[in-house]
């Protein structure tokens, strides 16, 4: 038997042990880009391809971070979106049944405003690095991939960063008591539009992450799968013949068989102060750029509180140039890439020259802020300083 | 949504089913192609083919395990990209090596001439996988189906190389000797 009948014979294998046997879960991969990283490559998947800034005529001296499509960094593990078990709303949404494009519901209505981006989005696949709140997953995985597993209630409505008040009625896994902040992100105006919103008074089975916010130095949690009596976002294909119930009886023990290896670390931590000389020392990228463009991001957590921007580099005061040479060509290559660094709204106006201080997420772009308050004006004292590294 | 939601959608003809099986699927199928071809825009294609194959398809088929259906789509029509990319000698790499790999399993063996044999072989490969212990069976399957280097499925089930390299070449001897056994190996 040559080759190719060969590979043929074992296409004919039992689907079983091709499930089975489906490769890689990427923990550690996500681990390393972090809930930055993931929740930008996730607005990019979906909706914040930019197609004014990629005619914008970007050149070679201008920094963007780039992401890549979701046939290069999907992961099997990642980047799926179906919804089930119990209290899975399984309404994802795509707005056009189009191979390639996913189109944002209301992009083309309002391109100048916040969150409205004329033409379709790119690759409403979900991209490796993302959170885990549309990952397909089992009951074994989630208990072994988070710390924090608790019933909590949910006490009132969400802020403007989609961060609900619960309270923790029990842990599960490390222990968490009293009220915490957790967001659950709101797809809407997506295609990945669920209409999930936790009910006021009622009581969730969370999955949680600890995560950070650079963009508004929050901290907070991040409901990874939530599973609720009667509603809910989990992708935890394994319980759907489950009752709330029967599942809450189930948890202990299938902790105990599957005790979390995940570091208890924060995603997405920042550099935690004001003093330009460790801003300096923290970044990876330091740069003296002018601001070509901007524009809001819609959704995800990390970029409620962000605008993306368009860099020209007129000078880099630390880094890698060849890594952001990189990012361009990488940018240039994929299409569905997001041309762009990102940092808090309303930080910088379009024609300011100022003195970043970036984080550069290896492989995947983009230019993030390193710390809240990471932009200087050259002529301040701080800027100056910076400069004159 | 629900594998039977998805496959409805096929039979009615819906567009809606390309969308929601490649938004479930999608991820899975990019990156068994992106394995076997290790090459973004060729993986990206082969993806392309997978999906228009499954809508061309299904119906007649009504899948039971879309995953694993569409995860087929997709391995085939990379391979069937990596084989073209091969003639024009763009190929290589590790999907060569898990091919001769695969070549040296059925080794000195005659091509059937007959479909019953292949069927036969087939049922011989799950009866063989179905009595390996689990462990051993994700590795058989991740090198021969998902054709992962050796190296990438050693960091997958923390094993060294050569412990993996080891153990595929114990179970294709005793695939071997089970396709012996059943003669169908033509040695």
């Amino acid at each position: 038997m040559d080759n190719e009948k060969m590979t043929d014979v074992m296409a004919d294998i039992d689907p079983a042990f091709i499930e089975e046997a489906r490769p890689g879960r990427m923990k550690r991969v996500l681990r390393t880009v972090g809930s930055v990283a993931a929740a930008l490559v996730f607005c990019a998947g979906l909706s914040f391809v930019v197609p004014k800034l990629l005619k914008s005529g970007a050149d070679d001296h201008t920094a963007y971070g780039a992401l890549p499509t979701e046939s290069v960094k999907n992961d099997p593990a990642q980047g799926e979106n179906t919804s089930g078990g119990i209290g899975g709303e399984g309404s994802v949404r795509p707005s056009e049944p189009v191979l390639q494009n996913a189109h944002i519901a209301g992009a083309t209505e309002d391109p100048q405003a916040p969150g409205k981006l004329d033409g379709d989005a790119v690759g409403y696949l979900l991209p490796a690095g993302m959170d885990f709140c549309l990952t397909q997953m089992t009951i074994d995985e989630a208990a072994s991939r988070f710390n924090y597993i608790v019933t909590a209630v949910c006490r009132g409505s969400a802020d403007e960063a989609n961060i609900y008040p619960f309270t923790v009625a029990d842990s599960f896994g490390k222990s968490l008591e009293g009220d915490i902040e957790v967001c659950i992100p709101d797809y809407s105006n997506t295609s990945l539009a669920d209409g999930f919103r936790p009910s006021e008074g009622s009581e969730y089975l969370l999955f949680l992450s600890r995560r950070a916010n650079v963009m508004n130095g929050r901290e907070y949690f991040l409901a990874e799968q939530t599973v609720g009596r009667e509603n809910g976002r989990n992708h935890i294909f394994d319980i759907a013949d489950m009752t709330y119930d029967e599942l809450i009886a189930a948890m202990p023990g299938v902790i105990a068989e599957n005790p979390c290896t995940e570091p208890d670390e924060i995603i997405g931590d920042f550099i935690r102060s004001d003093d330009p000389e460790v801003i300096f020392e923290g970044s990876d990228a330091v740069l003296l750029a002018k601001v070509v463009s901007m524009t809001r991001p819609m959704f995800a957590p990390l970029t409620y509180d962000g605008d993306w921007i368009l860099l020209e580099i007129e000078r880099t005061v630390k880094g890698d140039e060849a890594k952001i040479e990189a990012l361009i060509l990488r940018a240039k290559e994929f299409p569905s890439a997001v041309p762009c660094a990102l940092v808090p709204a309303g930080s910088v106006k379009e024609g300011e020259t100022m003195v970043f201080c970036f984080t550069l997420i290896e492989g995947t772009g983009p230019l993030i802020v390193s710390a809240p308050n990471a932009i200087f004006s050259p002529d301040s004292s701080e800027g100056r300083l910076l400069l004159n590294k | 949504m629900r594998d039977p939601d998805i496959i409805k959608l096929f039979f009615s003809r819906s567009e809606d089913a390309i969308t929601f099986s490649r938004m479930k699927y999608g991820a899975y199928v990019a990156s068994v192609a992106g394995r076997i071809l290790r090459d973004p825009r060729d993986a990206e294609e082969a993806v392309q083919d997978a999906f228009l194959a499954a809508w061309n398809s299904i119906p007649p088929n009504e899948p039971e395990k879309l995953g694993a259906y569409l995860c087929r789509l997709g391995r085939n029509a990379a391979l069937d990209l990596f084989r073209r990319n091969r003639s024009k000698k763009r190929g290589g790499g590790e999907t060569d090596l898990a091919l001769d790999e695969m070549e040296e399993l059925i080794a000195g063996g005659s091509a059937p001439e007959e479909a019953a044999e292949r069927k036969a072989i087939t049922e011989t490969i799950n009866s063989f996988l179905r009595e390996l212990p689990g462990k051993k069976r994700r590795i058989f399957v991740q090198r021969y189906w998902y054709l992962m280097s050796e190296e990438e499925i050693a960091k997958e089930h923390l094993m060294s190389k050569a412990a993996v390299a080891m153990q595929l070449m114990r179970m294709r001897a005793s695939l071997k000797e089970m396709l012996v056994k059943e003669g169908l190996y033509h040695g």
